[in-house]
């Protein structure tokens, strides 16, 4: 890895970073993300099935490498992409289980926030493939990155659609076993 | 197992789930796991639910055997 391309990427993590923070201070004004008691739970088991995730990426990695051999990818973009795909699980199971969004905060926001994210990265990761010369490593990463946050846009869009229509059902049952 | 006798101590008061939760500071979704009887929740909350539609801790979540 070239020290220009290592120098890219701390670029690229602070850039993120900022973004964080400005998101913070202009969007959310300051306000901490809450989260209930249950949904802390559900975060605690994402979070371990997550580092599976992880663990199983990793002796994939090092077994196929092992037998095969990884020629055209470096460890580095390969670790950084089980990183990305621990957290797409951790991101994903979150969601499911109604646990990733705060209850203090728009999710459309955060919807939204994602999908910026998602397109910024997938855009980088093009215009890297036409104007770096270590076309994978920097195509990879933002690709992976971008693709993830596309994924859980996507898992959390599915998600809400599924919730409206169980509220409706709910709402019905609870006519029926009340008066049960 | 469902707790109906939350259900219906909430529909009494005309509440949705949105509005008990919104009351107690928790997600909706976490009244309706309470609800339906996937999630336990910790004493405190039950306090605050129990506080929110007037009722006692017995009222709305001691078990009785033949339940």
């Amino acid at each position: 890895m070239s020290l220009a391309y290592a120098l890219g990427f701390v670029f690229g993590v602070a850039v993120a970073a900022g973004i964080i923070w400005l998101v913070k201070k202009f969007i959310w004004k300051g306000q901490k993300a809450k989260y209930d008691e249950r949904q802390l739970v559900e975060q605690g088991k994402a979070g371990k099935i997550g580092m599976y995730a992880l663990m199983i990426y990793n002796v994939c990695y090092g077994l196929i490498d092992m037998v095969f051999g990884i020629e055209n990818v470096s460890t580095f973009t390969a670790m950084v992409g089980g990183c990305i795909f621990a957290v797409l699980v951790y991101a994903c199971v979150c969601i499911w289980n109604e646990a990733y969004f705060p209850i203090n905060q728009s999710s459309k926001k955060w919807i939204i926030l994602v999908a910026g994210l998602g397109i910024l990265n997938i855009v980088i990761a093009v215009m890297n493939r036409s104007h770096l010369e270590s076309i994978l490593d920097g195509y990879a990463i933002n690709f992976f990155a971008g693709i993830m946050c596309i994924v859980v846009d996507i898992v959390a869009i599915a998600k809400f659609q599924l919730v409206k229509k169980a509220a409706v059902e709910d709402d019905a049952d609870d006519e029926d076993e009340i008066e049960a | 197992m469902k707790n109906l006798r939350l259900k219906a101590a909430r529909a009494a008061m005309d509440l949705s789930q949105q509005a008990l939760a919104e009351a107690v500071g928790v997600s909706r979704q976490t009244i309706n796991g309470i609800e339906k009887g996937d999630y336990n929740p910790s004493i405190n909350l039950c306090i605050s639910i129990c506080k929110t539609l007037g009722k006692t801790l017995d009222e709305l979540f001691w078990i009785e055997e033949e339940e």
